[in-house]
């Protein structure tokens, strides 16, 4: 899958962006005229599939890293399985939250706004795309193009963070749903919450990432902070492919 | 490669529309309350009623009919239940012309026709109540299931829904939403 040269990486990154924004439409559009979950779940797993996939360069996973155990090679592809054993222990505590949602609420959900849900959704799915090129950009060599990437992936994802507890907490609470009203209330603030507590040291890594780029300690060859915030930060967008159907999409309103 | 996942990508997009699209265009509305399928033919009822007219069921034809048996001292369960017909029949607006609300007494001891009268124009003047003697009552408890005990304060409690052409449809808890209802309703109204 190594493609070698850049603009083909970086329309590829496009491509699949484009891909993520019309089945995102799609999933809104089952989810309002129609209510299939089955839909919604297929399309959900497909969206994630993308992202792991190709965004998130799992398969970078299987490269041979070489006998030299002292090499670059060999240190990159240890700290490479390092942080997705990490994800995947992250990924008890977002499944856990998902499950227990489920559960306590079963085929009903909290009264969202639809419209809200939607431009946060956008809004975070933007900026994996253009941490996504940050990346690339990256992996080229390209520090312009990385740090005015990077920048954009920071504003998008404050704007996502600024949604969420500064629109959506506010006027959940303004409509009655408090994390100690009642189970539905609970479960969305912890399932909220948990996330954006995620996101946000995800922008101080993005911010730590940014500031050691500025100062030209990263090249193509060696640029492992660069690959791992781009990681965890997509890693938080498949939360988010996630937790948004099964909190704004899946269910009948009580 | 490029084309490859622009192919893929295309067909996977285009098979899940496709699907989306069948989906959407074959909803079809649903009954919301508990359906008896296959209908049954409501059983005729006979009885005066809160205007001391007599009152026959079978004349209601080309109406939906929702009946409901309570009495008229309830201190909780037949006013609420009441409260909810009559936020079902708001929400129908013009076509609440054509249903029609009946109450059947389950107190025959106590309740007049005008106790009735009274109790059901709290609610709606269209409202209908329907009184009789203690055997004529309980041949009507009989044909639509009702429990009734403790003088009429203990008594089954669905909503029961007839449609137009007579026949006995479904019935609904009192907990229904009045939304339900009044969908429900508007779908036995387009048959």
């Amino acid at each position: 899958m190594e493609l070698n040269n850049k603009a083909a990486v970086l329309n590829q990154g496009v491509v699949i962006f484009i891909f993520l924004a019309v089945l995102t439409a799609l999933e809104f559009f089952v989810a309002i005229a129609i209510g299939a979950v089955v839909l919604l779940v297929v399309m959900a797993i497909v969206k994630v599939g993308l992202v792991i996939y190709y965004y998130m360069h799992i398969s970078k996973l299987n490269e041979d890293s070489g006998d030299d155990h002292h090499s670059l090679k060999y240190k990159t592809a240890t700290n490479r399985l390092g942080l997705w054993l990490f994800l995947l222990s992250d990924s008890f505590v977002f499944g856990g939250l998902l499950i227990s949602r489920f559960y306590l609420l079963s085929l009903t959900r909290p009264p969202l706004n639809q419209t809200l849900g939607l431009t946060v959704t956008s809004v975070l799915l933007l900026s994996s795309f253009f941490m996504n090129r940050a990346e690339s950009s990256m992996e080229f060599g390209d520090r312009k193009g990385f740090i005015v990437s990077i920048v954009i992936t920071l504003v998008l994802g404050l704007g996502f963070v600024g949604g969420v507890l500064g629109v959506e907490w506010p006027s959940a609470i303004a409509e009655g749903i408090t994390p100690s009203t009642n189970t539905a209330g609970a479960i969305f603030f912890m399932m909220t919450g948990m996330h954006a507590l995620h996101v946000v040291t995800g922008l101080i890594f993005l911010i730590v990432v940014l500031r050691n780029g500025r100062r030209g300690l990263y090249t193509a060859e060696k640029h492992w902070a660069v690959e791992a915030a781009a990681v965890y930060w997509h890693f938080i967008d498949v939360v988010w492919i996630f937790f948004y159907p099964a909190l704004y999409l899946i269910g009948k309103l009580i | 490669m490029q084309h490859k996942i622009l192919w893929w990508g295309i067909v996977l997009i285009g098979v899940l529309a496709i699907i989306s699209g069948f989906m959407f265009f074959s909803i079809r509305p649903s009954f919301h309350g508990a359906v008896i399928n296959p209908p049954i033919p409501a059983a005729e009822i006979k009885l005066p009623d809160s205007n001391g007219a007599p009152f026959t069921l079978s004349n209601l034809r080309g109406k939906v009919v929702i009946l409901y048996f309570g009495y008229t001292n309830c201190p909780d369960e037949c006013p609420l239940t009441m409260a909810h017909l009559k936020l079902a029949m708001d929400m129908l607006g013009d076509k609440s012309k054509d249903v029609q609300v009946v109450m059947i007494s389950t107190d025959p001891a106590r309740d007049t026709a005008e106790a009735m009268k009274d109790f059901l124009g709290k609610f709606d003047p269209s409202f209908v109540g329907l009184v009789g003697t203690p055997d004529e009552l309980t041949k009507v408890w009989k044909d639509y299931g009702v429990t009734v005990e403790d003088s009429g304060e203990t008594h089954s409690f669905f909503i029961y829904m007839i449609d137009q052409g007579g026949n006995f449809r479904e019935t609904f808890l009192p907990d229904s939403l009045p939304a339900d209802i009044a969908a429900d309703t508007r779908l036995l109204l387009s048959e």
